[in-house]
């Protein structure tokens, strides 16, 4: 008998989907060795099968490994990367089940990943069924929510979703091969030591922008000012003031002031208060919730973005790779909020803004998504135990959501003109909340409290200390992993479900390193090839026109294929340019790598001779590494035992207690630690 | 390890990268914008070119191959050698 076969993303989808349509009583049975799920509904059977992720990806159409290449099909994941060959088995099951079926429905997550990943499966695993699939379309995977999407499933496939997804990854691997093989081929022809060298459409304007910040933070000649640093006193109450002159560019002017203002009277000129509402924050889009999670829970954007989907897939939130600040109507926010107060830790703030069972509209932003609306919970009570990571995100997300129904929050704002002398004015400002409104819901806001007496005109105020400071002008802030995700945002750089891989991607391969962005030699010496060489794959405007684009497409306004013609004939003439100055570039990397090995194979200076460099040594003859003098051949002997595993870094730093240079090791899977180099120093004892 | 060709011989004498004689382009950048950033420093605080290059190698908001052209330079001054100009 045939039978419908539901097409999902992931296993756990697919049993909770395959749950929720059966009432409970979906039966697992293996397929090809992975699981499937079978239920009856409306008299006919249903069948649920899933992917892993994507099971199709983009690959060339001819064999070899030739420069440029433009032209690429989509072949199984299996044939394209052998360490994933057992994902055939998958494809083989949904092809197997494929042959009984007489109605397919797409049930991907709604985005272009989820579409593409449906459409491709359905495509060619299901003999060229994408045609006649319908579209389940929901945001959370509560039964509720899958039972409504089940019911009103659309006729037909979101193929425009699913060609930007396939434009975007046709792009992506036409930009990503074509440069490493530039950069890798190039360095290998013109003798270099061999090195995988990649750097990816989105990556290399990523990096140029962080390369840019880097340059301006190391040649950052700080310049001298002087400021003034003062305090008042009213009624026996000291508070922070401000000269009306941020800065000095002579020590004596502010010297003056000083001089003038240090210990008199001043007078209040003009003092006003003035009421701030503060609305309600808007519910979360991915971006702002991966921004909260690291300022309060040190989360990085791709764990938070990892935790939050595992929260999705136990059916607690709405899908989170959404840009979306709305909640519309839709989603029954009411009962949501009802579910939401029967958790203990929710019921007071849900009492508090339900009138009737009724809640009032939430605050929304002005982003909005074609598919997901704002991460919100599903009011689903969580179950058994979960991490400490899953709990922090999901009350974050939860009291987000119930913020969004808040009040306005009221502040009162004082601002004051003391003037001392003539013409000598200092300002004071104080801020303090006056009705918490919504910031009682969301308790992860803080807003500082900063009290200033309440001074009237007319009154006067001792300026008790009036001092001058040394400043000197700062370099540019590094950026921290959210502040990036940020800058990529605002400059059109990846989509929401792509920047935190981004970002992962540039620490994988050593472009970048720490908590504060530093760009690395590696990193720099890349980037400079590539603004050398490629110019225009560095800047924002091509990657930002192709954001545009993909967004095109997916409201059908454009096809992939001309989206895709425009950008390879954009691509062809920069790469023809890579093949006339192959000898160069390879040069170019060829001088950097070589300095970029010595550099981390040189430890410090040798103890023992004038002029000799302590460098990391693998010994032939016994396959083992060692620290070594450069002048061993003038007869320098100065040599120590090394750890045999891990990978050792050059820190830059003499041991405390021996002076010998200390070095960092770094095994896979654990802590990188640190030890001086030398193993009879007195710190090992 | 084969020995990799080299488009220039030289190296920078601070960091050791390959240079076209003399400082390499990062140092050589450094050494740039010392000379004009000199020129604000002279107007607010009538500092002589030693100790603004001592000042600014000491000084830990300036940039790491800042500071190293700095130190560089200051070495020259020290051993008596001419200083660059802008």
């Amino acid at each position: 008998m045939p039978h419908q076969l539901i097409i999902c993303e992931k296993p756990s989808a697919a049993e909770k989907i395959a749950t929720a349509l059966a009432g409970g009583r979906a039966r697992m049975r293996r397929v090809n060795g992975v699981p499937t799920w079978w239920l009856e509904r409306g008299g006919r059977e249903v069948v649920v099968a899933s992917a892993i992720g994507h099971l199709y990806t983009v690959d060339q159409d001819v064999p070899g490994r030739g420069f440029p290449v433009f032209s690429v099909g989509w072949y199984p994941v299996p044939e394209v990367e052998k360490k994933r060959r057992r994902d055939l088995a998958w494809i083989g099951a949904i092809s197997s089940l494929a042959k009984d079926a007489d109605s397919f429905v797409s049930a991907c997550d709604y985005d272009t990943e989820g579409s593409l990943i449906a459409y491709m499966l359905l495509k060619h695993a299901c003999n060229g069924a994408e045609g006649r699939a319908m579209r389940m379309k929901f945001s959370t995977l509560t039964r509720g929510d899958l039972e409504a999407a089940y019911r009103g499933m659309a006729p037909r496939l979101d193929f425009e979703v699913a060609e930007a997804g396939k434009t975007r990854h046709e792009l992506d691997w036409i930009f990503g091969i074509n440069v490493s093989r530039a950069l890798t081929d190039s360095l290998s022809s013109s003798g270099g030591l061999f090195e995988v060298l990649s750097a990816g459409r989105v990556q290399s304007p990523t990096l140029n922008l962080l390369y840019r910040r880097e340059l301006a933070i190391k040649l950052h000649i700080p310049d001298p000012f002087w400021a003034i640093s003062a305090e008042g006193e009213f009624r026996g109450k000291g508070f922070p003031v401000y000269y009306k002159e941020e800065k000095f560019e002579k020590r004596a002017g502010a010297e003056a002031v000083a001089e003038r203002c240090n210990g008199t009277m001043g007078m209040v000129a003009s003092a006003q208060l003035k009421e701030l509402v503060i609305p309600p924050p808007f519910p979360f889009d991915l971006g702002t919730l991966q921004r909260e999670a690291y300022r309060h829970f040190r989360l990085s954007p791709s764990r938070t973005q990892k935790v939050a989907e595992s929260l999705y897939l136990d059916a607690l939130i709405s899908y989170p790779r959404t840009s979306s600040q709305k909640l519309p109507p839709s989603l029954g926010l009411d009962g949501i909020l009802r579910r939401l107060g029967e958790n203990p830790a929710y019921s007071d703030a849900v009492g508090g803004i339900l009138r009737d069972g009724k809640a009032p509209r939430p605050r929304e932003g002005v982003k909005s998504d074609p598919a997901p609306p704002a991460i919100h919970p599903s009011g689903k009570m969580p179950e058994g135990r979960q991490t400490r990571e899953g709990r922090q995100v999901y009350d974050l997300i939860a009291r987000r959501f119930l913020a969004a129904f808040g009040e306005p929050a009221t502040r009162v704002r004082m601002e004051a003109t003391i003037r001392c002398g003539e013409g000598d004015d200092f300002f004071a400002v104080g801020e303090v909340t006056k009705g918490e409104g919504w910031m009682s819901l969301y308790l992860f806001a803080r807003m500082r409290e900063t009290p200033v007496p309440e001074i009237r005109v007319g009154d006067g105020v001792l300026m008790r200390r009036v001092a001058v400071e040394d400043r000197f002008t700062p370099p540019p802030a590094r950026l921290t992993p959210t502040k990036l995700l940020g800058m990529m945002e605002r400059n059109n750089l990846g989509t929401k479900a792509t920047r935190a891989d981004i970002m992962d991607t540039l620490y994988r391969r050593g472009y970048i390193e720490g908590g504060y962005i530093e760009v690395t030699d590696l990193g720099m010496s890349v980037i400079r090839v590539l603004r050398k060489f490629f110019p225009e794959l560095t800047r924002v405007d091509m990657t930002r026109d192709l954001g545009r684009d993909m967004e095109l497409i997916r409201d059908g306004a454009r096809s992939g294929g001309a989206v895709l013609g425009e950008a390879v004939g954009a691509l062809k003439p920069i790469f023809e340019r890579v093949i006339m100055n192959y000898d160069e570039i390879g040069e170019e990397l060829s001088e950097v790598l070589a300095y970029l090995r010595e550099k981390n194979r040189t430890l410090g200076q040798c103890p023992s001779c004038a002029g000799g460099s302590l460098v990391v040594i693998y010994s032939r003859r016994t396959g083992k590494r060692f620290v070594g003098c450069t002048n061993y051949s003038s007869g320098c002997r100065f040599s120590r035992p090394l750890p045999q595993r891990g990978k050792i870094k050059p820190t830059g730093k003499k041991c405390s207690a021996c002076g010998l240079p200390v070095v960092e090791i770094k095994g896979r899977g654990r802590k990188p630690w640190r030890i001086c180099i030398d193993d009879r120093c007195p710190s090992k004892k | 390890m084969t020995d990799v060709h080299r488009r220039s011989e030289t190296k920078c004498p601070i960091c050791g990268r390959a240079s076209e004689g003399g400082l390499c382009k990062f140092h050589e950048e450094g050494a740039k914008r010392l000379a004009k950033h000199y020129e604000v420093w002279k107007a607010r605080t009538a500092v002589s070119w030693r100790d603004y290059l001592e000042s600014v190698s000491a000084n830990e908001l300036a940039g790491d191959w800042s500071r190293e052209s700095a130190c560089y330079l200051l070495e020259k001054e020290v051993r008596g050698q001419r200083a660059p100009t802008a």
